[in-house]
């Protein structure tokens, strides 16, 4: 299976001088479609910085970032919209939807920025609302949905770029167990069903039941990679046990 | 992006108010400015504005209308001997006395001219006749002034520097900067109500013959008349606008008050709109996690500055032209011509979009621990 994304050798600094802090130090990871990966690990060991460099909004300090085969990291400024956009959807711990947009012109937004004709995008943007569940919620606004319902139009406005990555960072925190699941559900039925690379960074185990693969991170490594039955996991890599 | 550019825009309707009260605030006050300005310099050189005439000959050094002194009216036989002068009449311009029946006085600026002339005429006559000027002792004076100068209707008299006067005409909205009125005369009753001798003029009005360069003409009547200046009415137009808005600084401080308002305008709005951009900051954010590039946002913020220009203007404008209106009969005059409506949309849309362009910045990096925060 080729990987989506390859991350190799990466390195993350803030700051510099006596104020630096390392929050990655030396990162190597694939990251595969038809795959749930979870992030795992302590606070401050370098997950959001980690998924925040894979979906090209942050830079990394040293290292390289393929994805879907391309070199990103030396990609201009100008250049990385374009490469969010073709490739990555984000599911954010806050929802980060527009308040003052009802929950089909929130997922509109993205199909305009998609450059979809203004007559298809209502269309669309109903057509993913109710796959995520929420057909009689197209014209309500963010504050009168439920938690769940908002992550739910969060993930249908992010799977509108038709990205090959969703990365979401802590999607459940905010949300009780029920529409916890239903998300975890929903997303794991995108990766399976949809051929998507889900990436989740969470600290809840609960989780683990959704996943395919789990990768512990401390102190911005690797500690651990194994299978959601805690085997090691197998990386189809130079054909071997990594 | 126009519906998230609209929908955020008015979306606080409190920082909206005060926005569009900057803007509408700063519109108004550029408006009544500028329209100040123009109609203090419309009224500082109306007179010679509307005098009909190419050149205007002054004595020599005469730096506006007001302080022309008397020359010899021999200067008139040479300039009408001068090839390419069409016609050539005395006019007299000079303050006096005008004293109501009643005993009490006022300044008034006595303007004489050739009844018979087409050139230095009051125009905008709405009562009475120009040719009734040719009986002596008459004159026109504006409605304006009338209470001023104790007058309400034709047939009133008066004494202007102890001789008498009758009103025979009323024009109207012909106002002085000096605040006297004009009293409109033949030139022979000019001349003792000014008083100017016999045999002095304070001014030679001059029109040039068709199809003559008037560069060629103005040297011929240098060559020929002796200590005065000859100026075209634009340049004499100009000599006097200059000397009352800038000689006396009353210019200065209409243009300062302008300004001023500009400012306040663009700091109001450019504070309002900063606030809004880092309300939204997070918003911003997410677009560009999601793909947007810079200029999309730089466009959602400018659309945002350019309807609230639009906003704020369309109340402006409509409080300025009130005003304007209103001062038809106050004590300024405001005047806003087509032109200058226009050119302040444009300027409130540049200082909309400029007050915007200090929030761009802000907008240009994304912190991505902001759009992570829970
Ligand atoms: N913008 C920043 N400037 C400086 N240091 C930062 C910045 N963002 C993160 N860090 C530091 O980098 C390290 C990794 O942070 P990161 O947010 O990636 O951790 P995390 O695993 O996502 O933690 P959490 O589980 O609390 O979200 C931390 O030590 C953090 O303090
Ligand atoms: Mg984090």
């Amino acid at each position: 299976m080729q990987p989506i994304i390859e991350v190799r050798e990466l390195t993350k600094t803030y700051a510099e001088g006596a104020a630096a802090s390392r929050a990655l130090n030396g990162v190597d990871l694939n990251i595969y479609p038809r795959q749930v990966t979870l992030l795992m690990g302590p606070s401050g060991s370098g997950k959001t910085t980690l998924v925040s460099i894979m979906g090209c909004i942050l830079r990394p300090t040293s290292g390289s970032v393929k994805l879907a085969g391309r070199e990103v990291t030396r990609l201009s400024e100008k250049q990385l919209p374009a490469v969010r956009l073709r490739h990555i959807g984000f599911v954010f711990q806050g929802f980060n939807l527009f308040p003052t947009l009802t929950a089909v012109e929130n997922v509109e937004v993205a199909l305009e920025l998609k450059r979809v004709p203004r007559r298809e995008r209502r269309m669309r943007a109903g057509a993913l609302l109710d796959q995520v569940g929420l057909g009689d919620k197209h014209r309500v606004y963010p504050a009168d949905l439920s938690g769940g319902q908002k992550q739910r139009v969060a993930i249908a406005r992010a799977l509108a770029g038709d990205p090959d990555v969703i990365l979401a960072d802590e999607p459940t925190a905010a949300l009780d167990k029920d529409s916890g699941r239903t998300v975890l559900e929903m997303l794991r039925r995108l990766a399976h069903d949809k051929d998507r690379a889900v990436v989740i960074v969470t600290h809840d185990s609960r989780t683990l039941d959704y996943a395919d693969r789990v990768v512990d991170i401390e102190d911005g490594r690797i500690a651990a990679e194994r299978d959601t039955d805690g085997e090691p996991y197998l990386v189809a890599q130079e054909g071997g046990w990594k | 992006m126009a519906s998230l550019a609209v929908r955020n825009l008015f979306h606080d309707r409190v920082r909206l108010v005060v926005t569009l009260t900057g803007i509408i605030f700063a519109v108004v006050l550029v408006a009544v400015q500028i329209g100040l300005f123009l109609g203090f310099t419309t009224t500082t050189s109306n007179l010679i504005d509307h005098s009909g005439a190419d050149f205007w000959v002054v004595s020599r050094g005469v730096g506006y209308l007001e302080v022309a002194t008397p020359f010899s009216e021999k200067n008139l036989y040479h300039a009408r001997a001068t090839p390419g002068v069409a016609v050539a009449e005395k006019f007299i311009v000079r303050f006096s006395i005008w004293k109501q029946a009643d005993g009490s006085q006022h300044n008034c600026e006595v303007v004489g001219f050739d009844p018979d002339s087409s050139m230095g005429r009051p125009w905008n006559v709405v009562e009475g006749d120009v040719r009734s000027l040719k009986l002596p002792d008459t004159v026109i004076v504006d409605r304006f002034y009338q209470s001023k100068l104790g007058v309400s209707r034709v047939g009133d008299a008066v004494e202007i520097r102890g001789v008498r006067a009758r009103v025979v005409g009323f024009t109207e909205g012909i106002r002085t900067f000096t605040t006297s009125p004009l009293a409109f005369t033949s030139f022979k009753s000019a001349q003792r109500y000014g008083p100017v001798d016999q045999d002095q003029t304070t001014f030679l009005l001059i029109k040039a013959a068709p199809g003559w360069d008037l560069e060629r003409v103005r040297a011929g009547l240098k060559a020929r008349l002796t200590d005065v200046d000859v100026l075209t009415t634009r340049e004499f137009s100009g000599m006097t606008t200059n000397y009352w808005m800038f000689g006396t600084g009353a210019g200065v401080t209409v243009i300062l008050a302008a300004v001023l308002g500009l400012l306040v305008g663009v700091v109001v709005v450019a504070q309002t709109i900063y606030a809004a951009t880092i309300d939204h900051i997070r918003e911003f954010g997410t677009l560009k996690a999601m793909g947007a590039t810079n200029g999309y946002i730089y466009r959602i913020i400018l659309q945002q500055a350019a309807i609230s220009a639009a906003i704020g203007y369309g109340v402006g404008i409509v409080v300025a032209i009130l005003a304007e209106h209103s001062s038809r009969h106050g004590g300024a005059n405001i005047v806003l011509p087509v032109p200058v409506r226009a050119g302040l949309f444009g300027l409130t849309l540049a200082m909309c979009v400029s007050a915007a362009m200090v929030s761009i910045n802000k907008v240009t990096k994304i912190d991505p621990a902001m759009v992570f925060r829970g």
